[in-house]
């Protein structure tokens, strides 16, 4: 390029006619069209071209726009995360850096939507993932609540929803970090609950065999959906129609606008329910995966090869394929279209399958992200099916992986029971960082992330009542009751490592083991404080509870606190 | 296929030959499946009924009052090399294959180019609507804006600086953001390079 690097006598971008001009900036990335844009008039009037960033969007599939939100103005400046909460998010700004960031956004932002609309939209997408993998965290908040624990959570643009053991949903104002209201009327606890895609209703099933359906945006609650006659496990929603699985084992297929029941099948779809407004992919207590018509209530396929119950089924209608990951220790990919296995992956390689709460998975293009205990694979599920990276180790996680989410970015988010939130890259299979670190073996027991927004459950009240318990009910930081364990009695410290396992979204009876476990390390803690009468006999309430097997972690509770 | 830039590959004897001429009315001739390549001549066989060997024998040459004799000897090199390739596709250009020696051909066509030509061949190309050359010819371009500061493209392109200091006091508030693609594109190269060192496996 000898020629080519003497000075031009002529302005190629200006002066030859336009197409050829966007030609030529078609070639450049959008690093260079940035400067470029800053050279002079001509050049800058080409560069911001809107058909020119379009395409660099398109490109990368970039294409919903939400403005900028006003989010850090709310409550997340007053109520931020931080050490006193025993949470450390890794690289934190402080409240002046992150209101001059804040500034310093507002005016790139606001010169560049009146210009280039696509290229503010490339810029926006670019910061917030570089945001996710490298700057300092703006904001955070501690949702402050006087619910006992968060057990489970649902992220929705502009909506935070936080399931608690006492049987109540809340909605958070993501804008303000504010709670909005408080759904009620539900009995037992929630099993499963969703969001529909435009916000506007709020679906929930759970112990007391029925389907509520509450309003988004005012929490008014719309309809009861009744006829199951046992526990509802699992949900899925599309539209407005729903698919709801029982223990009853009856599939029922509801209209939540009317609030009328549209189908029933009699179907065993008590594990998993997967639906696309079309076909159901179901599974229950055997091992097959069931594809159904729902109109019709013709079953399409029945899937077999599993060895064992399904965990988690993963149903992309479009390309017709179905994920299913087992207690076998193997995830199958279906082709629904036709009935056949097309792929199966195997991940557990001969260990056997201990805690099947554990297995998780998530799937994004052709990538397939799963976990079980602390570690997490990343697979490809063509051609037969190949696992890309095997994600643990020195970087990883030291105990269990309670949640995934895989973004469209390409990153995925991780939060385990040993109280880290994690960020890898799955493309190259990378530890990216640490997000967010719980001191006092708090743990993560779920996590939900859209493309703008981490949330987390973290749970620490049980940790703290029993705390309160061994203390006789004395304000002592929680260090300090380490401390008093370790004099107490080292071999105890595994007690935290029993309630980790505490993970499970209410699944009612699941929580028993957990529960025995904390029962019966309670029980030697107790021996070695010792006790006055009262407890005592708390202590042998509990003792027949706990016979008869009917031990959960809400019972559990209960009984803790009139200790 | 040896044939370099200098001694690009003549069409042969028995080949039908296409005459045009150029502004300068010098005349000159090229196969008709390079003739082909250009979307102008294509239109131009189409309406005139040039469609048989027999028709283009007995034609006279096509008027191109756009191009000089300098960018159609550029031009009717290039098709010569390039009319046994694939149709170029142009709205997605990055799917386009060309083999090594062809790339390599074509480099070093460009490499001839000064800008002063390269300025009119892209006209030329335009005109006579040559996808390939016009793809080829905006990647060259591209390639001289690639990694270069402002004040670098000022000097290459010898730009008069035409925005007032408010203005450009504003473009350096969008700074921030060609820090943050800069800050990226670096973070990828060294992860990149890193990738020999396997740093999440233990």
């Amino acid at each position: 390029m000898r020629h080519l690097s003497e000075l031009f006598q002529k302005d190629f971008l200006a002066q030859l006619p336009e197409e050829i001009a966007y030609r030529i900036l078609a070639y450049l990335t959008p690093c260079d069209l940035m400067t470029c844009a800053g050279v002079s008039r001509a050049w800058r009037r080409l560069c911001e071209d809107d058909r020119t960033w379009r395409q660099k969007c398109l490109e990368r599939g970039y294409v919903k726009f939400d403005a900028p939100s006003f989010r850090f103005l709310g409550g997340r400046a007053t109520n931020r995360a931080n050490k006193q909460t025993g949470i450390t998010i890794c690289s934190h700004m402080d409240v002046q850096e992150a209101q001059q960031n804040r500034q310093a956004r507002e005016i790139a932002y606001g010169e560049c939507y009146e210009r280039s609309p696509w290229k503010s939209l490339y810029l926006r997408k670019k910061r917030i993932i570089s945001n996710w993998r490298s700057r300092a965290i703006q904001s955070s908040t501690v949702l402050e609540d006087d619910f006992k624990y968060a057990i489970s959570l649902q992220a929705h643009p502009g909506l935070i929803i936080t399931g608690s053991h006492d049987d109540k949903l809340r909605v958070w104002n993501v804008e303000d970090a504010q709670p909005a209201f408080t759904l009620t009327g539900q009995n037992g606890q929630p099993s499963s609950y969703q969001v529909s895609e435009d916000g506007k209703y709020i679906v929930c099933g759970g112990q007391d065999e029925t389907v509520r359906i509450w309003c988004g945006q005012t929490g008014a609650q719309l309809h009861v959906l009744q006829g199951h006659t046992d526990w509802i496990t699992c949900m899925s929603l599309h539209g407005t129609t729903l698919v709801s699985g029982s223990l009853d084992e009856t599939l029922r297929v509801w209209d939540i606008v009317d609030g009328k029941c549209l189908h029933i099948l009699a179907v065993d779809a008590r594990n998993c329910v997967q639906f696309d407004g079309e076909r159901v992919v179901s599974s229950g207590g055997d091992y097959i995966v069931n594809v159904w018509n729902v109109h019709t209530g013709e079953c399409l396929h029945m899937l077999t090869g599993h060895t064992d119950i399904t965990l988690s089924l993963l149903f992309e209608s479009q390309r017709d394929l179905v994920v299913s990951g087992s207690r076998d220790g193997r995830i199958r990919v279906w082709d629904v279209q036709r009935g056949t296995c097309i792929t199966h992956l195997d991940f557990l390689q001969g260990f056997r399958f201990e805690d099947y709460r554990n297995f998780r998975m998530q799937l994004r293009g052709n990538t397939l992200v799963s976990c079980y205990d602390s570690d997490i694979w990343v697979w490809d599920i063509r051609e037969g099916g190949s696992c890309l990276h095997h994600l643990h180790g020195r970087n990883g996680h030291t105990s269990n992986i309670t949640s995934l989410q895989l973004l469209d970015s390409g990153l995925l988010v991780t939060g385990s029971i040993d109280g880290s939130v994690k960020l890898w890259d799955v493309d190259k299979g990378k530890f990216v960082r640490d997000l967010i670190r719980l001191q006092y073996q708090n743990c993560i027991l779920d996590l939900k992330a859209t493309e703008t927004l981490l949330v987390c459950a973290q749970r620490i009240a049980i940790v703290h009542q029993i705390t309160g318990f061994l203390l006789r009910n004395s304000e002592i930081d929680f260090r300090d009751f380490r401390r008093q364990q370790f004099v107490l009695n080292t071999e105890l410290i595994p007690l935290f490592v029993d309630f980790d396992d505490v993970v499970e979204k209410g699944n009612g009876g699941d929580d028993t083991k957990t529960a025995t476990q904390i029962y019966r390390s309670m029980i030697y803690e107790f021996l070695a404080v010792g006790a006055n009468e009262t407890q005592l006999s708390t202590l042998r309430d509990l003792d027949q509870v706990h016979e008869r097997g009917h031990l959960s972690v809400h019972l559990l509770d209960d009984f803790l606190s009139k200790l | 296929m040896a044939d370099g830039p200098s001694g690009a590959k003549k069409c042969r004897d028995d080949d039908v030959l296409f005459r045009v001429k150029s502004k300068e009315d010098r005349e000159y001739t090229l196969s008709k499946k390079a003739a082909q390549l250009s979307g102008t001549i294509h239109h131009y066989s189409e309406n005139y009924g040039l469609d048989n060997d027999e028709a283009i024998m007995k034609m006279e040459p096509m008027s191109l009052l756009e191009v000089s004799s300098e960018s159609l000897h550029h031009i009717i090199r290039w098709c010569e090399q390039h009319r046994n390739c694939p149709i170029w596709e142009e709205e997605k250009w990055w799917q386009n294959e060309r083999d090594a020696e062809l790339t390599k051909w074509e480099d070093e066509f460009m490499a001839e180019m000064t800008s002063e030509t390269l300025y009119n061949l892209f006209l030329a190309a335009n005109f006579l609507d040559i996808k390939c050359l016009l793809d080829k010819c905006a990647q060259s371009v591209a390639d001289m804006i690639k990694g270069k500061s402002v004040d670098e493209i000022r000097e290459i392109w010898m730009l008069e600086n035409d925005f007032t200091p408010e203005e450009e006091e504003k473009i350096k508030n969008e700074n921030p953001w060609e820090a943050i693609l800069r800050y990226q594109e670096q973070l990828e190269k060294e992860k990149e390079e890193q990738a020999s060192q396997p740093a999440a496996s233990s």
